[in-house]
Formats: structure tokens, C-alpha cells, sequence
């Protein structure tokens, strides 16, 4: 996070090939999501839409998603 | 045979170690795939089962000689059944009844899970979350019942498939 803060860089989390994740890892990616908007670095967050329960999880977290662009979320076809 | 002519149940006791509920949530999710070759579907229950389980050794009281949950996952190809039971005391109870009465002032599932990550990165309080049953209501669409004879807790969750 630091690095990325100051080389001006983005974050880019990947959960596309993840098959379980539990609540405490949601509550965890909440904070990450809130620390990379405080440190105004951009953070995106791709999943696999195809997946229902990935979709849910990640879709739910577009309510922390605002006008500065700071939060993507992208959803991708994974084969 | 269709898949619709199998009843399935699964009815073990648990140690309330935490590597279990990864252990259990792969048997329950590869017993369901075996049987019905629903991905969606097994990997719902298995959250659900996850969940519940991770719930009962969090929020269990743990001071007895009996160390052990149990755990029953029963139904059908359409439903299933998510049935959990630990040793609790009256404010844990209450603690569980409060988020499910917290959700049913919502206007569904999803509304409620939305607020709870709303109110999670509002708080540094750990025991704010509850993330885990809301998450089982919304993304699992279960109906959640909790049910307490003292001093166990019984919590069910009715899944639709």
C-alpha cells in the first residue's frame, strides 16, 4: 500500500480463481478498500461473474464505490 | 434414477477447531457435487455450512468438558437443511436474535448485507460485524431460525437451491 501510495500506482486485487472465502475475509477487504481511499491510491478488485457467490460478495461492495474513481470493481469471464 | 428421488443428511459432531471448518465445508461441498452435479448449489451450501460453523466456535461458550458442535446438512436437490448447535449462554442469544431481528428491518437480504458493510467500515469494533449470518440470508437465501433449550443454541438455515 505504501509503495503504491508513493509511486503513484494502482492496486489491482485478484479473486477470479478463489473458490471459498469467508466473512472475515469480506470484512477484511473493507479495510483495505477504506485505507487505499484514504491514501488516494486506486484500487480495482476483479472477480469472476460467472461464479453466483463471487458475484454477490463483490457486486455488494459497489456501495463503497463513489465519483472520485477510486474503486473498481470488474467482474470477468474466467474459463 | 433423477436426482429429485435423493434425500441427502449429513449429521456429524465437531470439534470446535478451527481447521475443521475448512475440512468440513470441502466434504460437505464434494458430497454435494457427487450427488447432484450442482456447482451453484454445493458451493452455496458449503458457505452456509462455513459459516454457521465458524459462528458456533466464535460466538460458542467453550468452558464445559464438551468441546464438540454439531453439525447437520440435510434436504434435498431444491433444499436443504443447515443445522449447527453449540453451547451458548442467554446473551449470546440474544446477541444472534438482535441481527436477525436487525435484517428483518430491511427490505430483504441484499439491502441488509449492503448496510452491514456499510456499518463494518464505520467501525473499528470487531463484534460490529456479524457479517457472516446476514451474509448466509443474503447469499445463501436462507431462512434462519434460532432456536435455544439451554444451554444449547440450535441455528438452522432453510437454503433454497
Amino acid at each position: 500500500m505504501s509503495a503504491a501510495a508513493e509511486n503513484s500506482a494502482m492496486i489491482r486485487l485478484h479473486f477470479e480463481t478463489i473458490e471459498h472465502m469467508n466473512s472475515s475475509t469480506i470484512t477484511a477487504i473493507i479495510q483495505i478498500v477504506q485505507e487505499a481511499r484514504a491514501r488516494g491510491i486506486t484500487l480495482e478488485i476483479v472477480f469472476d461473474a460467472t461464479k453466483n457467490w463471487q458475484k454477490l460478495s463483490f457486486e455488494a461492495l459497489a456501495v463503497f464505490v463513489k465519483d472520485d474513481g477510486l474503486l473498481r470493481l470488474v467482474g470477468e469471464r474466467v474459463s | 434414477m433423477s436426482d429429485r428421488e435423493f434425500g441427502f443428511e449429513i449429521d456429524v459432531p465437531v470439534r470446535n477447531e478451527w481447521e475443521n471448518v475448512a475440512l468440513l465445508v470441502t466434504s460437505v461441498q464434494n458430497c454435494f457435487n457427487a450427488m447432484f452435479s450442482d456447482v451453484e448449489g454445493s458451493q452455496t451450501v458449503a458457505m452456509v455450512t462455513g459459516e454457521l460453523l465458524e459462528n458456533a466456535i466464535k460466538y460458542g461458550i467453550w468452558t464445559g468438558t464438551d468441546q464438540h458442535l454439531r453439525l447437520r446438512v440435510r434436504g434435498r436437490s431444491k433444499k436443504a437443511f443447515v443445522t449447527v448447535e453449540n453451547p451458548a449462554g442467554p446473551a449470546e442469544v440474544a446477541d444472534l436474535r438482535r441481527t436477525l431481528q436487525w435484517m428483518d428491518g430491511h427490505e430483504n437480504a441484499e439491502a441488509a448485507f449492503r448496510a452491514r458493510l456499510l456499518a463494518i467500515a464505520q467501525t473499528a469494533d470487531p463484534d460490529v460485524s456479524k457479517l457472516g449470518i446476514v451474509r448466509v440470508a443474503y447469499q445463501g437465501r436462507a431462512v434462519i431460525k434460532a432456536e435455544f433449550v439451554e444451554p444449547v443454541l440450535r441455528v438452522t438455515a432453510e437454503v433454497e437451491l
